[in-house]
């Protein structure tokens, strides 16, 4: 089954939402995602570029500044909302994981 | 030593793994692209090295755009940052290289990625190839009918095979494209979804070298089949139609230069499209009709004569069995004329002769030999000949119309391995059908003929 667009995220998705909690220039995301992750993430340039697009279409953030090339972008409530709901996903599974393995491991 | 060389490459739009390793090899090799154009893809030499190429998509360019958009550049200049260069696009293609040993990849989200080739795929790719089924579609539909009406003399040129030939390939290359296309992505949405990973794209950039090989060689065939005029006129259209493609890709190309923009350049290209196409067909039937003229002269004109201030004309064709041979009657005011095709598949000889208008006198005779060298190919030629009276209806005095009908008779008068008599009604009519063989002949005198004569036919065609 294809994943309905954006009801779950990806790892990059996650990451780039993430980034721009504050107003964040699209090119610096690459940078600052490697950062905030020790290098474990890595967001291509295509792929970043393609997301923006897509993640503003959706209304999950929105432009703020245009410096000739550089654009800014920041997040809205809705895409907010979609990376609160990825959070309660997340943990939810690291609640079920503890609970289930640790408790086993427990025994 | 060259510094630069040009290259036409065949490889599916969406092809990106064969275009990234097709791109590696010639950098390793000391050629890098430079540049892609209408009709090739354009290296530099340069110290052979290892480079990674990666080709990606960016659906909102098109290829009438004179300069990169705002967006495509934004978009170049992203990739630029991630430490990859900007080598060449065309259209909606880009083309990046690294030297790095292990660059992060351009597309790292397989699912984004199919998303985008599917977008770009959708805006140019796909069009072309509809239209391309549509043009073959309706251009073997037509052939069809073609053969439906005349199968035999259809057949019998090779012209109508090789045209046959190309719409075919032409209209099989563009389904398995499109088919491949819509394969490959289901495939790759379900590897990108599973494991995330990246479906290598096929390359069938042999097969292409393949067809186009089986299509010269058909051509080369075909031209030197047919009557240097015929095959001349081939030779002008095919130039024509080269010429034309040429000249509507220059003046999209100048356009672009010019700086139109994208609007106006599709809807010049669009009016120079039809302008050219309609200035080729006006040419081109110059070209045939002088060429069908010059023809009629290539028959044997031996002589005219008037009747009442209109002229007629007496051929004189030489052809395998004359009235005279027949008859022993003297055939000086007959006027005699063929026509003769030949294919790989079938060869078919019309033959006619009969006394002129003038003297109004003596027998007439007319035949078709047909030789079928292509064996499945008999029955259908021997039934479009035997259910040919049926086509064609007769009236008679009290106005009912029905068809006359070819019936079995004893072959062993023709000597042939089978034969038939055309009827009318009850009435027996002196016009056979004679199978010697892979032949078929359609012989139709205007006497019963005698065993004498029989054997003659027999002798001549059998």
């Amino acid at each position: 089954m294809p994943r309905a667009k954006f009801q779950t995220l990806t790892e990059q998705m996650f990451y780039i939402l993430l980034c721009l909690k504050n107003e964040c220039c699209g090119m610096d995301i690459m940078d600052r995602i490697p950062a905030m992750t020790a290098g474990r993430v890595n967001v291509g340039s295509g792929t970043l570029y393609n997301l923006l697009e897509q993640f503003q279409q959706e209304g999950m953030i929105r432009e703020t500044r245009v410096e000739g090339r550089r654009r800014s972008y920041i997040l809205t409530a809705k895409g907010a909302e979609t990376l609160e709901t990825e959070y309660q996903r997340i943990r939810w599974q690291m609640n079920d994981f503890e609970r289930i393995m640790r408790k086993e491991e427990g025994k | 030593m060259r510094q630069t060389k040009r290259v036409m490459t065949q490889f599916c739009f969406y092809d990106r793994t064969g275009i990234e390793k097709m791109l590696e090899k010639q950098a390793a090799k000391g050629w890098m692209l430079e540049s892609i154009g209408q009709l090739s893809w354009n290296y530099r030499r340069t110290e052979p090295k290892q480079v990674h190429f990666a080709v990606t998509y960016y659906p909102n360019a098109s290829m009438f755009d004179p300069y990169p958009t705002v967006g495509e550049e934004l978009y170049q200049e992203f990739v630029s940052h991630s430490g990859w260069r900007f080598v060449a696009s065309n259209a909606q293609l880009q083309i990046f290289c690294s030297e790095a040993e292990t660059p992060v990849p351009i597309e790292t989200d397989p699912m984004v990625e199919l998303q985008n080739i599917h977008k770009a795929v959708k805006k140019s790719y796909l069009p072309g190839y509809y239209l391309m089924i549509a043009a073959a579609t309706m251009n073997l539909i037509l052939m069809g009918w073609r053969l439906y009406e005349n199968f035999t003399g259809t057949l019998a040129n090779n012209a109508n095979l090789f045209t046959i030939l190309c719409w075919t390939v032409l209209f099989g290359m563009e389904l398995t494209e499109i088919l491949s296309y819509y394969l490959w992505r289901r495939k790759a949405l379900r590897a990108a979804e599973t494991d995330g990973s990246f479906v290598e794209t096929h390359n069938r950039n042999n097969i292409t070298w393949v067809i186009l090989a089986v299509v010269s060689a058909a051509l080369i065939l075909t031209l030197t089949s047919i009557t240097p005029k015929a095959a001349y006129v081939a030779v002008v259209m095919l130039v024509l139609m080269f010429a034309a493609v040429a000249l509507v890709l220059l003046f999209t190309q100048w356009m672009k230069k010019t700086g139109f923009s994208r609007e106006d350049n599709k809807a010049y290209t669009i009016l120079a499209t039809v302008f050219i196409s309609l200035a080729l067909t006006g040419v081109a039937t110059w070209v045939v009709a002088g060429i069908f003229d010059r023809h009629q002269e290539d028959i044997h004109v031996r002589d005219t004569y008037e009747i009442n201030g209109v002229t007629f004309t007496r051929y004189g064709d030489d052809v395998p069995l004359t009235v005279a041979e027949l008859t022993g009657e003297d055939t000086v005011n007959y006027s005699t004329y063929k026509t003769f095709n030949s294919s790989i598949l079938i060869d078919q000889l019309v033959a006619n002769q009969h006394p002129d208008f003038l003297s109004g006198q003596g027998e007439s005779l007319r035949y078709v030999v047909i030789e079928v060298k292509f064996a499945p190919l008999f029955e259908f030629c021997l039934r479009e000949y035997l259910t040919m009276a049926h086509d064609q209806q007769v009236t008679d005095i009290f106005g009912n119309t029905y068809c006359r009908e070819f019936q079995p008779i004893d072959p062993t008068d023709w000597g042939a391995d089978r034969a038939w008599q055309l009827y009318d009604r009850e009435e027996a009519l002196t016009e056979y059908l004679l199978v010697y063989g892979n032949r078929i002949v359609n012989f139709d005198f205007s006497l019963e003929p005698t065993q004498e004569q029989k054997d003659m036919v027999k002798a001549r065609f059998g």
